[in-house]
């Protein structure tokens, strides 16, 4: 009974041991897991209140540059874009696109789902793919919220007070001061100084073509779009000075693709309906 | 006895072991996050489709291969999900600010008060004001325009097919 005892004992510590050695072993996991997607816990007003700032620097970019109204056009732009978005993890926004006049190569993405495209730089777009990986690096910097975070307009729980939420709940004079300050710093951040860290446009890039991969199209579109319009230096005045050199992220994106063999990969670039419906 | 004793003690660590082991793996869990998320048969995207993923579904992961997860689904399906199309937390519903108000602006919002949060909020931001862009038209109108191009589900079920490999 004694040695049944012990035997017991022994195995509850080699269990126990287990658990430790498996607790260390996941938690790196879980690290390694989730360092590309930090995941902090954003609460339904959270999202909201993003939309509404969103709408609210888009309300702006529209009254900056005049909006393309052709209709046919613009629901093509939409129904590529918003079937990249059903690959997004952030399903929780409706994504809208919309095509503006302007002869700068630029696309640009706001918090809360609006994304806008130039004419210039649809000019450029050589197949369906192409566009769809243009429109997946913008959704990835809405998925990422790279610019709702370099605002600080959202802060982790911890500092709340100082949250996205709280300014658009705090109401009165001083709070559409802050929203109003928010604003153009954001526009000023597109238009004039970008986000100033290359990694977030590295990133983009990245998640870009895997939400363009998963969603089905030539993963290699995003490069060659980059590619053709890196010899058109005089017509991206804003993208040049928002944006890392175009050579360095076209050199990352086919690191990229050749590593995960994603180069090899024969997906769809549309070339066909892309002009049909330009 | 002492047989006895053997097979009570075997027992005994093979069920602390498995329970042990179950509870561990049940903590490695994501949930689809995407519309578009695919259970295939190997870690590729050259995968044969086992079935489709929807949104929300929970995925135990017993294994992982560079940006693909080997996953279990509640209904005890198994195969490969991309990494990029899952999370760690549930997902959430769509969010609006549009629904039964079309046009629910700022001000609704700003109904709620709260002057410490007003207080906080302007000591981050107000800060790092600037005029430069402040005189910018606003134009709600286009928008608007924006926002109507709702595509519903079935439409583009019908433009993905050539996408995902398939004929019109």
């Amino acid at each position: 009974m004694k040695k049944l005892a012990t035997l017991l004992s022994l195995s509850l510590i080699m269990v126990s041991g287990h658990q430790i050695v498996y607790a260390d072993s996941k938690g790196s996991y879980r690290e390694r897991l989730n360092s590309s997607f930090p995941e902090p816990s954003y609460s339904k007003d959270d999202v909201e209140a993003e939309i509404v700032f969103g709408r609210e620097l888009a309300s702006k970019i529209t009254g900056k540059f005049k909006v393309v109204q052709d209709d046919k056009l613009n629901k093509y732009i939409n129904k590529v874009g918003q079937l990249v978005a059903r690959s997004s993890v952030r399903s929780e926004l409706s994504y809208r696109f919309i095509l503006i006049q302007s002869n700068d190569i630029n696309a640009f993405a706001v918090p809360g789902g609006y994304i806008f495209i130039t004419t210039a730089a649809l000019n450029q777009v050589r197949d369906e793919s192409e566009l769809a990986g243009i429109f997946a690096h913008e959704i990835a910097h809405i998925e990422k919220r790279h610019y709702v975070k370099k605002v600080g307009i959202r802060s982790n729980k911890a500092n709340a007070e100082q949250g996205f939420t709280a300014l658009l709940t705090g109401g009165g004079a001083t709070a559409v001061q802050a929203f109003q300050a928010a604003i153009d710093e954001t526009l000023e951040i597109l238009f004039q100084t970008g986000l100033q860290s290359h990694a977030d446009e590295f990133e983009a890039d990245a998640t870009g073509v895997w939400l363009a991969t998963n969603t089905g199209y030539d993963p290699t579109a995003l490069s060659r779009y980059f590619t053709r319009i890196s010899k058109l230096d005089g017509q991206m005045k804003t993208l040049k000075n928002t944006h890392p050199p175009l050579q360095a992220r076209t050199k990352k994106i086919n690191q990229l693709l050749k590593q995960h063999q994603l180069d090899n990969l024969k997906q769809p670039t549309l070339e066909e309906r892309f002009n049909a419906n330009k | 006895m002492k047989t006895k004793n053997s097979n009570i003690l075997s027992l005994l660590i093979l069920f602390l072991v498995f329970t042990n082991q179950a509870a561990s793996a049940a903590t490695d869990t994501r949930y689809v996050s995407s519309i578009n998320a695919k259970l295939l048969d190997q870690p590729s995207f050259k995968g044969g489709l086992i079935k489709n993923l929807g949104k929300g579904t929970q995925l135990t992961i017993f294994n992982k291969k560079g940006t693909w997860l080997n996953v279990k689904t509640d209904d005890a399906s198994t195969g490969w999900v991309s990494k990029f199309l899952t999370k760690s937390k549930p997902p959430t519903n769509r969010a609006t600010v549009l629904t039964g108000e079309k046009n629910k602006q700022l001000k609704n919002v700003h109904r709620r008060t709260s002057a410490i949060t007003t207080a906080a909020a302007a000591r981050g931001l107000a800060s790092k004001a600037s005029a430069s862009t402040s005189d910018v038209q606003v134009d709600l109108k286009a928008v608007r325009y924006m926002e109507s191009f709702e595509i519903s589900n079935a439409q583009l079920n019908q433009f993905a097919k050539p996408v995902q490999g398939e004929s019109k």
